[in-house]
C-alpha cells in the first residue's frame, strides 16, 4: 500500500521525552476504513502516539502521513475525542453549544468570529442523530449521564465531517451498557471512516476491532484474529493476568478494569 | 432609599451619580467576562491583575504631579498596568517554562509594591486606602468616559469572539487541534478580564473588585447552567449589587466599595446554602 491510500503511516518514528526514549522506530500503516485499537501500559506512549498522528507532537526523527499529508494538514479531517477526565462536570454549556464546537476553525468552517451559520447547525444536529442524542440537544451538558456525555463528545468530532475518528479512552467512566451502546454507534461510522481508540479494555479490543496497535515504546500491529496470549505478554512485558472477556459470568464476577 | 433617590439629583454631590452610572455600566463587562472567568477558573489570575493595578496607580500619580504629565490620569496608570499584567501572566502561561502560580504571586505583590513606593515619593498626601478599597469621592467626569469606552470595547470584543472564547473555556486543546489559535484567545481573556477589573476601581478598589467579579458569576451559576443566561443574570446581579450596595453606604454612611462587596457575598452565601439545603431535602 502506498503512502496516499494508507489512514495512518508512520516510518521509523522516534520520540524521546527528556532524553528518554517514548516511542522507538515505529512503522505502522493503516489501511483507511480500518477500525484500530491503540493499547499498551501507562506511560507506553499510547498518548503520544495520538499526538504525532494529530500533529501536536512533531517526531525526533521518521516520517509521519496521515489522510496521505503531514498531521498539521490532516487534522481539519480528523474527529477528536479528548479523554473525558479534563471536563469540568460544572459547565455551562447545552448539548448543541459543546457539538458545535466541533465547527470552530481557523477561516475555516465558520470565519474569524466563530458565529455559527445554518449550515453548522445543521450539521451538528446531524452528528447528534448519529450518536442518538439528537433529542437531548438543548440540555444541559452538566446534567447528562457519563455515557450521554461520551456520545456528545463523539458528536463533536463528527461534527467537522471528518474521514478519521480518534477517541481516547471513550469507554473510561461509562458503565457496560453505555459502553455497548458507544461500541454500536462506532461500529456504524467505520464504514464511512478509519476509527483508532485508545482504550484499556482488551475484552472491548477484541470483539469488534479489527487490528490492535499495541505500544510500549516499540509499537506493533496485530490483526485481531491473531491476538493471544503471547502477543499481549509480549507487548505489556511481565507479569499479568488474563482474563477472558468473550464471554459472561456471573453478576458481580466479571469487572471490566 | 427615597433619600438616596433624591441625593442622585442633588447637584452638589456629583460623584454619586457618576459612582451609579460607572456600577451599572461596567456591570454589563463584569457580568460577560467573569462568566468566563468562572467557567475558566481563573479568578486567581483576575486577582494578581488587580492588585498589580497599584503599581500603574501610584507611577501615573508620581508622573503627574512630579513630571506634570497631568493627562497621566490614575485610571490610565490602572489600565495600563493591568494590561501589562495580563500579558506578562498570558505568555508565562502558554509558554509554561515557569511556574505559573509563582509568577503569579510574585507580581501580584510586586505589583503592590512599586505602587506602594510611587505613592510615598509623590508630593502631597495620598491615601493608599482609597485605592485599596474603593473611594468614590474621586470619580470624575473623564473617568466614566473612560469607562464607558472601555465597557463598550470589553463586552463587544467579549460577545463577538464568543464561541472561541466559550471553546477554550471548555476545552482549550481540542480548540487548538481545530485550527482556532487557543494561546491568542486566551491572551484577549485574559487582557478582557484586565480592563474589566481596571472599571471599577474607583467604585471597589483594587483589592475588592476580584470579588465583584466572580461573585455575580457565582450566584447565577447556581440558577442556571446554560452560559447565556449565565451572563445575563451575571449582568442583572452585578448592576444588583452596585447599585444597593451604593444606596446602603450613603443612607447609612459607610464606605461605598465594602458595603458593595458584603452585600454580594451575603448573596453569594445564602445562595449558596439554600442550594445545598434545597438539595438535601430533594435527596433525602
Amino acid at each position: 500500500m502506498t503512502t496516499s491510500e494508507s489512514a495512518v503511516w508512520f516510518r521509523n518514528v522516534s520520540f524521546s521525552y527528556n532524553r528518554s526514549p517514548v516511542l522507538e522506530n515505529v512503522n505502522i500503516d493503516i489501511p483507511p476504513n480500518e477500525f484500530s485499537s491503540i493499547v499498551g501500559p501507562n506511560g507506553g506512549g499510547k498518548t503520544t502516539l495520538l499526538k504525532i498522528i494529530l500533529g501536536a507532537v512533531q517526531p525526533d526523527t521518521g516520517e509521519v502521513r496521515v489522510l496521505g499529508e503531514s498531521p498539521i494538514r490532516a487534522r481539519p479531517r480528523i474527529g477528536y475525542m479528548p479523554q473525558y477526565t479534563r471536563y469540568d462536570p460544572h459547565f455551562p454549556a447545552t448539548v448543541l453549544d459543546v457539538v458545535l464546537m466541533g465547527r470552530l476553525g481557523a477561516g475555516g468552517i465558520n470565519g474569524l468570529f466563530g458565529w455559527h451559520g445554518r449550515e453548522d447547525r445543521d450539521q451538528a444536529r446531524a452528528a447528534l442523530r448519529e450518536v442518538e442524542m439528537a433529542d437531548e440537544w438543548d440540555r444541559p451538558f452538566s446534567v447528562l449521564s457519563g455515557g450521554q456525555r461520551q456520545r456528545v463528545l463523539i458528536a463533536r468530532a463528527l461534527c467537522c465531517q471528518p474521514k478519521m475518528l480518534l477517541l481516547d479512552e471513550p469507554t473510561s467512566n461509562v458503565d457496560a451498557l453505555a459502553e455497548e451502546k458507544l461500541l454500536a454507534i462506532l461500529q456504524t461510522l467505520q464504514s464511512r471512516m478509519t476509527i483508532l481508540m485508545v482504550s484499556h479494555d482488551l475484552g472491548f479490543v477484541s470483539t469488534v476491532v479489527k487490528s490492535v496497535i499495541c505500544v510500549n515504546r516499540r509499537v506493533l500491529v496485530h490483526p485481531t484474529s491473531e491476538l493471544t496470549g503471547e502477543t499481549i505478554r509480549e507487548i505489556y512485558g511481565g507479569d499479568f493476568r488474563m482474563i477472558r472477556h468473550d464471554h459472561r459470568c456471573s453478576e458481580q464476577g466479571h469487572i471490566h478494569v | 432609599m427615597f433619600e438616596f433617590v433624591q441625593a442622585l439629583h442633588d447637584p452638589g454631590i456629583p460623584f454619586l451619580r457618576y459612582a451609579l452610572f460607572a456600577g451599572l455600566l461596567a456591570s454589563v463587562s463584569f457580568g460577560v467576562v467573569g462568566t468566563y472567568v468562572v467557567t475558566r477558573k481563573i479568578s486567581y489570575i483576575a486577582g494578581a491583575i488587580s492588585h498589580c493595578m497599584l503599581g500603574g496607580i501610584g507611577a501615573a500619580l508620581y508622573v503627574q504631579t512630579v513630571i506634570g504629565w497631568t493627562w497621566c490620569t490614575p485610571m490610565l496608570g490602572a489600565v495600563a498596568s493591568a494590561l501589562l499584567a495580563a500579558v506578562i501572566i498570558g505568555l508565562v502561561s502558554l509558554r509554561g517554562q515557569q511556574r505559573e502560580d509563582t509568577v503569579i504571586g510574585a507580581l501580584w505583590a510586586t505589583g503592590m509594591a512599586i505602587g506602594l513606593l510611587f505613592l510615598a515619593n509623590t508630593p502631597g498626601y495620598f491615601d493608599p486606602m482609597s485605592f485599596l478599597f474603593g473611594n468614590i469621592l474621586l470619580i470624575s467626569q473623564s473617568d466614566l468616559w473612560l469607562v464607558s469606552a472601555l465597557d463598550i470595547l470589553v463586552a463587544g470584543l467579549a460577545l463577538l469572539f464568543h464561541n472561541k472564547l466559550l471553546g477554550i473555556c471548555f476545552d482549550e486543546e481540542f480548540t487548538e487541534l481545530r485550527g482556532v489559535n487557543a494561546g491568542g484567545y486566551y491572551l484577549l481573556l485574559i487582557c478582557l478580564t484586565a480592563l474589566t477589573v481596571a472599571l471599577l476601581v474607583r467604585v471597589v478598589g483594587i483589592v475588592l473588585v476580584i470579588a465583584l467579579l466572580t461573585l455575580p458569576a457565582a450566584v447565577a451559576g447556581h440558577f442556571t447552567n446554560r452560559i447565556r443566561q449565565m451572563m445575563i443574570l451575571s449582568i442583572v446581579l452585578c448592576m444588583l449589587f452596585t447599585a444597593t450596595g451604593l444606596a446602603y453606604s450613603y443612607v447609612f454612611n459607610l464606605p461605598s466599595g465594602p458595603t458593595i462587596i458584603v452585600f454580594a457575598g451575603a448573596v453569594y452565601l445564602i445562595v449558596t446554602i439554600v442550594g445545598r439545603f434545597m438539595k438535601w431535602v430533594s435527596h433525602s
